[in-house]
């Protein structure tokens, strides 16, 4: 029977959104599989979005914040081995055993972060000595902080203990996976070129585990634009930044197979040293039974629909200002859109432009909504205003409901869409109410591209189709 | 250059600096590439708006622009402290009090109209002396308890895991529950077999024992949800109970004292439940490993336990001992009056001393991070020595304050010896009276520098050398405290407390010089 280990990263199934629902699609449409699941989480108290099916055999739970033991939520190994194991970390022990691993670390962190091959070797190896030795008395002790402090400002200058003390700790917590002991399995998948591809790339080095990466966004890339808000800190985040870039091109080294989404995700993979050859993209499918057409009638009122959670990569702010175009030419046009606050800070901001922009009795901002195909069956033309996309679910499930799509051209947008949609450049608010009122005015040219859009998702889009590409890569994989 | 070229170059300019403006500086190329993206830039847009290849080529030029220092930018200092040095330290001194003051109002009470939330200024010795043993007790059992639930508790509201913190304190405060009425068991048939103490003492001690625990766990709760100036709220309004009770309603001392503590009880219990649901309503979702949860309190207990037992132990000592007695105890534990009375007029230096040690600690943990952001790690010793100066700094500012507070407890007894009419006027004059109050100032004016360390050692999560320092100082006390209550004279006691407070001051100040020799390591490793 094949079995695959799956690791997520902030992901499935502690959180909704894209990442996580194709994540349950895959783990659901494979019964054969006997999965065991990995998920990384910010903190371990989180409730989980979604409930495995039972063809998970196991989850193993790699909380990174929140504990103050790594080995608090490890429950296979009893508590008397976890004192045995703190009580043999001496500062000798460490010295000997761990900081010829961690100097090597930290010179692939500071001054060679493409040195790939070395760095799986480490991660073994280090995995290796947390099997005997306890990971709290290691890192907090007083070598290891001497040794941290020496080789950052071996490579690096400028340094302010704080920096260094941010920096130790979030190396501290970074780490944590490599506590966790993996079954052997036949083929890993990480979801992200992240920390979560750890234990994939230890298993391919150790037993020659094939590992396949899936990227729906790129990682990379989103960790860049978080840590941009480090102002202020910016030894902390050339650091951290290094770390990331190191551990993101050990997985496309150590990966098999990189599987991004999208052809557009290619871009930043093949930049950061992926071969070519590497790479096969499988795009993210829906199961067209489910968002089927249909012919209900709804009101009167022409009715644009958008879902997306309110956040600033969503761009709801040129949503509102499409409302506001719009409302001149068509007056009776209403939006919704449906999808959670997000940013808090942003909705406020959306709001107030919304009163400022005189749309608040047109746009109807952050509605819930369990049942998202009654949601594009209510809509006359559905809208994607996102400045940073990779293959969005909320147009493949647009098209497969046979409706007419405005969006911004943007990631893998244009790939899914291109010919039976309408493609705006991002941000042109101008553009985008000019597309809208176009399709509100032309009822033949919305069923026309309704009807191709359904017929590009049965052709390449379909959830069957998705998951046996996957299952076809498990088993030559495995094979 | 054609007109074209330059005119892309110049927008390639401004882009280059609308990014540097949001980022400031860019870490690499790939830092300006991202920005670019959610700009909703595309490579069609970089190759007919910017005259690049694609986006990464724009960016690689912006970000060699920045190198060149083309682009002027500005990086915000750290936010500028508006609270006045001044204001900070009321504010601090004031925190400091709410653990005080209710102490202090207490003894008002009592002075004024001769009733506390516990005994009353009427009470006979027997009932005087089952309360003590049941305060005692109470103290001594719960002390673990109370530094288990507010140093877990706080761990996780720092976390911003309220659930938890709220599901780890009353998992806690009910098991603490359970372990003072399970103590209950081997005491009373310790009694029975060795009929140590009378049953009326040990029925009393044991109601005063239970109703008093409960209390302290309802104040570590408290404390954790950072109220701290309820304490002196439900004191007051227990006091005002009790007064009802026995003024009003003519109740005996015990009675009175018994609504007092019921009413403390459920007030405390209810406000500590009514802050602590506040704080979240979430339900909590995969709770810790009990084994682990126990393992990493457990030094918080051991702490607690010793903590509270030191700040007893030489009463103990003292109310078993008949050496030299004027009041020839007829059991093997009877309270002393003037041993007590000397002990209380000393805590008024406890009292003003709290604030200070509350604030210096404050501003301990305050300065750290901003003196790790000022000095580069190469200088590390310059971090070392300004902290090592601070130090020196707080502890002469303390030993300021304290001759302050010995002055002022000097004049509190001595003014109390003007007022003739008091019942307790005949043990404020007796020269045992004096001589532990003297004593007692002493120690706890010592006592007080080693809890500033204490405290900083702390909030270094250094709990090892307070255990170990704690421990040390607790042998002392018991120790010296023991032999010269028997040899000398039962008031003697007192010495075990200032010999333990020179030994707790004497190792805390050292483990407080080792680290704040290696205060850069030590921050690190404190989380």
């Amino acid at each position: 029977m094949l079995s695959v280990l799956m690791t997520t990263e902030g992901t499935y199934p502690y959180s909704a959104g894209g990442v996580s629902t194709w994540c349950d699609a895959l783990l659901r449409n494979t019964p054969d599989v006997k999965w065991t699941l990995l998920p990384l989480m910010m903190n371990p108290h989180i409730e989980q979005k979604f409930d495995p099916p039972h063809n998970v055999r196991k989850i193993l739970n790699v909380p990174l914040w929140g504990i103050e033991e790594p080995a608090e939520f490890n429950g296979d190994i009893p508590f008397a081995q976890l004192y045995d194991r703190k009580r043999r970390t001496s500062e000798q022990t460490i010295e000997l055993e761990f900081l010829p691993l961690f100097r090597e670390l930290l010179r692939i962190i500071c001054s060679d972060p493409s040195d790939s091959a070395t760095l799986g070797r480490v991660f073994v190896q280090l995995e290796d000595y947390f099997r005997a030795h306890d990971y709290n008395e290691t890192f907090k002790s007083r070598c290891v902080w001497r040794t941290f402090k020496e080789e950052v400002e071996r490579y690096t200058e400028g340094s302010s203990i704080f920096d260094l003390t941010e920096c130790l700790r979030w190396l501290y917590h970074f780490l944590v996976v490599l506590n966790v002991r993996v079954p052997k399995t036949s083929v890993t998948h990480s979801t992200a070129a992240a920390f979560c591809g750890i234990p994939c790339m230890t298993a391919r080095v150790r037993h020659g585990t094939p590992m396949i990466l899936t990227e729906h966004g790129v990682y990379l890339r989103e960790q860049y634009l978080f840590l941009s808000r480090f102002r202020r800190l910016f030894f902390c985040k050339q650091f951290l930044l290094n770390l990331i870039t190191a551990v993101v091109r050990a997985n496309y080294h150590f990966a098999d197979v990189v599987a991004p989404v999208c052809h557009y995700n290619t871009r930043w993979e093949i930049a950061h040293a992926t071969p070519q050859q590497k790479i096969r993209v499988i795009y993210n499918g829906v199961d067209p039974e489910l968002f089927a057409p249909s012919s209900r009638v709804h009101g009167s009122d022409p009715h644009i629909v958008a879902t997306a959670r309110i956040d600033p990569l969503k761009d709801i702010e040129t949503l509102l200002r499409v409302a506001a175009r719009l409302k001149s030419t068509h007056p009776r046009a209403k939006f919704t859109v449906f999808g959670a606050v997000a940013d808090e800070p942003y909705y406020r901001r959306c709001l107030t432009l919304r009163k400022r922009l005189g749309v608040e009795d047109t746009v109807n901002l952050g509605s819930a909504t369990n049942d998202v195909v009654s949601a594009y069956h209510d809509a006359d033309v559905v809208l994607l205003t996102s400045i940073s996309e990779a293959f969005p679910y909320s147009v493949i499930e647009a098209m497969s409901c046979e409706k007419a799509i405005v969006a911004s051209d943007v990631g893998g947008v244009g790939e899914a869409l291109e010919g039976c949609g309408v493609l705006v450049k991002p941000r042109n608010d101008e553009q985008f109410a000019a597309e809208i009122g176009n399709l509100l005015d032309n009822p033949p040219l919305r069923l026309r591209l309704g009807a191709k859009a359904r017929a590009r998702v049965m052709d390449e889009f379909r959830l069957d189709h998705t998951i046996g590409k996957y299952l076809d890569l498990y088993r030559s994989l495995a094979a | 250059m054609s007109a074209a070229v330059e005119a892309d170059r110049d927008a390639a300019h401004d882009l280059g600096q609308q990014v540097i403006d949001l980022i400031g500086i860019p870490k690499d190329s790939w830092e300006i590439a991202a920005q670019l993206e959610v700009m909703g830039l595309r490579d069609a847009d970089a190759r007919a708006d910017y005259g690049a290849r694609d986006l990464f080529d724009l960016a690689a030029r912006i970000d060699g622009w920045f190198r060149e220092g083309r682009f002027p930018y500005e990086i915000e200092g750290e936010d500028p402290i508006t609270t006045s040095a001044f204001v900070r330290f009321l504010k601090n001194y004031a925190t400091g009090l709410t653990f005080s003051l209710p102490m202090a109002l207490q003894g008002a009470v009592m002075l004024l109209w001769g009733y506390g939330v516990w005994g009353a200024i009427e009470m006979d010795l027997r009932t005087g002396s089952a309360i003590a043993l049941g305060f005692i007790a109470s103290y001594i059992v719960t002390g673990g308890f109370m530094q288990s639930i507010v140093r877990r508790g706080l761990f996780y509201v720092y976390q911003q895991e309220e659930s938890l913190a709220r599901w780890t304190a009353l998992r806690a405060w009910s098991i603490a529950l359970r372990v003072v009425l399970g103590l209950l068991v081997p005491a009373l048939l310790v009694n029975a077999l060795f009929k140590i103490l009378p049953w009326s003492i040990v029925l009393t001690a044991s109601a005063y024992y239970v109703a008093l625990a409960i209390l302290w766990l309802n104040w570590a709760l408290i404390y954790l949800v950072r109220k701290t100036w309820l304490f002196l709220l439900t004191t007051a309004i227990a006091l005002a109970a009790v007064l009802l009770a026995a003024k009003g309603f003519g109740a005996s001392p015990v009675a009175a004292n018994a609504v007092g503590l019921i009413v403390a009880d459920v007030l405390s219990f209810g406000l500590a439940l009514l802050h602590l649901n506040r704080m979240t309503n979430r339900p909590i979702v995969n709770p810790p490993r009990v084994t682990i949860l126990v393992y990493s309190t457990s030094r918080f207990f051991v702490y607690g336990v010793l903590y509270n037992t030191f700040l007893f132990a030489d009463r103990l000592i003292a109310w078993t001992s008949g050496t030299g007695r004027e009041d020839f105890p007829p059991y093997g534990f009877w309270l002393n009056v003037r041993y007590e009375l000397g002990m209380d007029l000393a805590l008024v230096v406890v009292m003003l001393l709290s604030g200070i040690v509350e604030h210096a600690t404050q501003r301990f943990s305050e300065t750290l991070i901003p003196n790790e952001k000022r000095v580069k790690s190469m200088d590390t010793a310059r971090f070392v020595e300004r902290a090592k100066r601070d130090h020196r700094r707080r502890t002469l500012a303390l030993a300021g304050a304290s001759v302050i507070a010995v002055a002022a407890a000097v004049f509190v007894a001595v003014a109390l010896r003007n007022f003739k009419t008091l019942p307790i006027y005949p043990s404020l004059i007796a020269p045992t009276t004096t001589r532990v109050f003297l004593v007692a100032t002493l120690a706890y004016v010592i006592f007080m520098f080693a809890l500033q360390n204490v405290l900083m050692l702390l909030t270094l999560s250094r709990v090892e050398h307070v255990v170990r320092a704690v421990a040390i100082a607790l042998a002392v006390n018991v120790g010296v405290g023991f032999v010269l209550s028997r040899a000398v004279h039962y008031s003697a006691a007192v010495w075990g407390l200032l010999t333990g407070a020179i030994a707790l001051l004497f190792f805390t100040a050292r483990s407080m010089r080792k680290i704040l020799g290696e205060l850069d390591y030590h921050y690190y490793a404190a989380y």
